[in-house]
């Protein structure tokens, strides 16, 4: 095992059964392909998989379903506590393309049972969410909405994101986009100018923790692009070849080699921030890099 | 006669029409001739060629093929120049030795003239010069022979060269010209990345200045503000850091709006842009804080991008300090060299733009160095620029003449449509 400390986190570096890691939501299927092609034909994995102490996967999913489907024996890993209050939990809004406006949601979102409430302003929208679990928001501009269910179509958080998929899919049966933007996006001062204008958000259910680790531990997936997990530090650019991975050797084994391979390595340390290899990372990062 | 004897140097100059190329090689073949060297240029209606070509093979007596060639001048309207080429005296320079020149600046007489006698008073062989852009601005590439270059007593070869690059770019300064030194064989090495020091280059000074003195307007001044007698000059980065603890106590959000008093550099992100079309990778390091650059980094669509975070309390307040490591004009080189090996390339495929004194503390074997209005600090960078326009950068790194128009004419044209849709 390799270990990074900072003030707030520890994250251990080591390898893990594939078979041992437990997933808490779905995968986006055309990002899967493109990484079952990259896995079967690249050299290295770049980032470890951000797991808890149960070896909940909290940042990862994609690369854990293919190396689950390609038959790996191993994965390397960064274990964290994913109840540090440094780990935060944030979820991913869905933004609708604004070319018919809002009457084709409304519309599907009455045909499945569910109810609108006029929200006067984004912070009531905000306080109705948090009263009422497992509903929906919705903002075209400056205007809000809130969505409800009844019981018996959601009385879970696992069962609200389904529904949401299903409003997305006759969505997209209308040909309407759907992209997925950070939840803190709609705080932003700018948001609302910088939104195109009739583009419509929905806010998606507020989840906890607790609720990610009973669907992962319940064998319940979330649907895909639920969670979006706000890990204060992170490893990267650890870039281990992948065949190791698939080799029959004892976890041992293949740990010690992982964590050998780490030591040889240089790391730098940056504050939240930076930007590497086009991305923007707000959390601290530990680099990864060979010495020449 | 000697093998050597048959190989001729043919020269041809006249008006410019289709099948020129085509009319001399086609005589050459029918003569048994072997071209061992080839140029040719079109310019403003007016074909020009130099050939080397080896007879050796031929039967034909020397006189013959003279006439024979000679007779292409009535068939193309050509003046041709027919002499000996004695190829095994020439002794090719090591490679070494070659240098190119670029400069560039506003157009003024006596450029040319001024250079060119510079060179022929160091003995330097100008074997190449090509106009990338004449008109109001002027830039000029030239591809040099320092094998002959006179060296003063008691210096040697690397301080020759250094004394010869420093009065060029005294010459080129008092003509208000920008000069790029390049030794050939980096110049043509494939360059991946460009970095650009972000406090010298893609911000404005003024500005700069402005945000900081916003900053030392927040609190009393600090012991540290008193100028120390022997202080020299500080660089933008070191006074950015500096100043942090001023900020103690103030919300993230105030000191965001702060952020707005920063100017990029007219062209900055244009060239960014062009850079990035071409394959380059960009990267920026930058020794300001994380709320303040975000913006630029993302308009930049930059590859890396570096800067100092500044520690803030949960309730949103600056704390006064900066996360470890802080980010400093030493560290930027050390940042610098971990991105090299991310990507896994040398040091002469990088291009590094600054101004001197950031420029000053870079390895020595960059592939080029840029100092962007370095002042009247010495530097010792390839190229001085000491024009506002960033984008002429462009014309250092031999990007062909077509493909440089086609870039810039763009950038106009946007440059218009912005003025109009105003």
């Amino acid at each position: 095992m390799f270990s990074l400390e900072t003030e707030t986190l520890k994250l251990r570096l080591q390898v893990t059964r594939v078979d041992s890691l437990l997933e808490h939501e779905g995968t986006l299927p055309h990002v899967a392909d493109k990484l079952i092609l990259e896995f079967k034909n690249w050299a290295d994995l770049e980032n470890p998989v951000i797991v808890d102490e149960n070896n909940i996967v909290l940042d990862g999913n994609h690369r854990t379903y293919v190396f689950k489907h390609l038959k790996f024996k191993h994965i390397p890993v960064c274990k964290i506590g994913y109840f540090n209050k440094s780990v935060r939990l944030r979820y991913w809004f869905r933004m609708i393309g604004d070319r018919k406006g809002l009457g084709p949601l409304k519309q599907i979102i009455e045909e499945m049972g569910g109810n609108l409430y006029h929200a006067v302003d984004k912070e009531t929208l905000i306080r109705m969410m948090e009263q009422n679990r497992f509903s929906y928001g919705v903002q075209q501009g400056n205007a809000y909405i809130l969505v409800r269910f009844q019981e018996e179509v959601v009385n879970d958080a696992v069962g609200a994101y389904d529904v949401l998929e299903k409003i997305q899919e006759r969505l997209r049966e209308q040909d309407l986009g759907i992209t997925y933007i950070p939840c803190q996006s709609v705080r932003d001062a700018n948001f609302c100018t910088e939104l195109g204008e009739g583009a419509i958000v929905i806010w998606t259910p507020q989840i906890t923790k607790e609720m990610v680790v009973d669907a992962a531990k319940g064998d319940r997936l979330f649907a895909p692009k639920t969670t979006r997990h706000l890990i204060a530090t992170r490893p990267l650019n650890v870039n281990a070849p992948i065949h190791w991975f698939k080799e029959d050797v004892s976890l041992e084994e293949i740990d010690e080699r992982f964590s050998n391979f780490l030591k040889k390595k240089e790391i730098r340390r940056f504050g939240p921030g930076q930007v590497i290899d086009g991305r923007y990372y707000e959390e601290e990062l530990f680099v990864f890099y060979d010495r020449r | 006669m000697s093998q050597s004897e048959k190989i001729l140097s043919l020269s041809a100059i006249g008006p410019d029409s289709p099948g020129l190329v085509s009319k001399i090689t086609t005589k050459i073949f029918e003569m048994k001739g072997n071209i061992t060297d080839v140029e040719e240029n079109c310019r403003r209606g007016l074909f020009a060629i130099f050939l080397a070509v080896d007879f050796s093979a031929s039967k034909r007596p020397i006189d013959e093929i003279k006439n024979s060639m000679k007779a292409l001048e009535m068939e193309t309207g050509l003046k041709l120049i027919l002499g000996k080429c004695h190829e095994p005296g020439i002794t090719p320079a090591p490679e070494d030795e070659n240098f190119v020149v670029t400069i560039l600046g506003l157009d003024r007489p006596g450029i040319i003239a001024r250079v060119s006698t510079f060179f022929h008073n160091y003995h330097i062989n100008i074997e190449n010069c090509r106009m990338i852009a004449r008109g109001k601005f002027f830039s000029m590439e030239m591809a040099m022979n320092l094998g002959k270059m006179i060296i003063g007593q008691d210096l040697s070869h690397d301080q020759a060269m250094e004394k010869m690059t420093a009065e060029l770019k005294d010459l080129c300064a008092g003509m208000d010209q920008s000069v790029v030194i390049q030794k050939e064989n980096t110049f043509k090495r494939l360059k991946k990345i460009v970095v650009f020091d972000v406090e010298s280059t893609l911000i404005q000074g003024a500005s700069l200045r402005g945000f900081v003195e916003k900053i030392r307007g927040v609190s009393e001044p600090m012991d540290s503000d008193e100028p120390k007698p022997k202080d020299g000059p500080k660089d933008e980065a070191q006074v950015l850091i500096e100043n942090v603890p001023r900020l103690r106590g103030m919300s993230i959000n105030d000191f965001e709006k702060f952020s707005e008093t920063l100017a990029l550099t007219p062209g900055a992100l244009d060239l960014i842009q062009i850079l990035k079309s071409m394959g380059f990778k960009i990267a920026l390091l930058s020794a300001g804080f994380d709320c303040s650059m975000k913006k630029i980094f993302e308009i930049s669509g930059a590859d890396y991008a570096f800067s100092n975070t500044l520690k803030v309390d949960e309730n949103g307040i600056i704390t006064g300090e900066l996360e470890e490591p802080v980010l400093t004009s030493e560290t930027k080189n050390e940042i610098l060299e971990m991105i090299m090996n991310m990507e896994n390339i040398n040091p002469d495929q990088v291009i590094a733009v600054g101004d001197g004194s950031a420029l000053s503390r870079l390895p020595v074997d960059m592939g080029l160095t840029i100092a962007f209005k370095p002042g009247d600090t010495p530097t010792r960078a390839d190229g001085i620029f000491k024009g506002d326009q960033i984008i002429d950068i462009l014309y250092c790194l031999g990007i062909p003449k077509t493909e440089l128009d086609k870039h810039l004419t763009r950038i106009d044209q946007e440059i218009e449509n912005t003025f109009d849709a105003g």
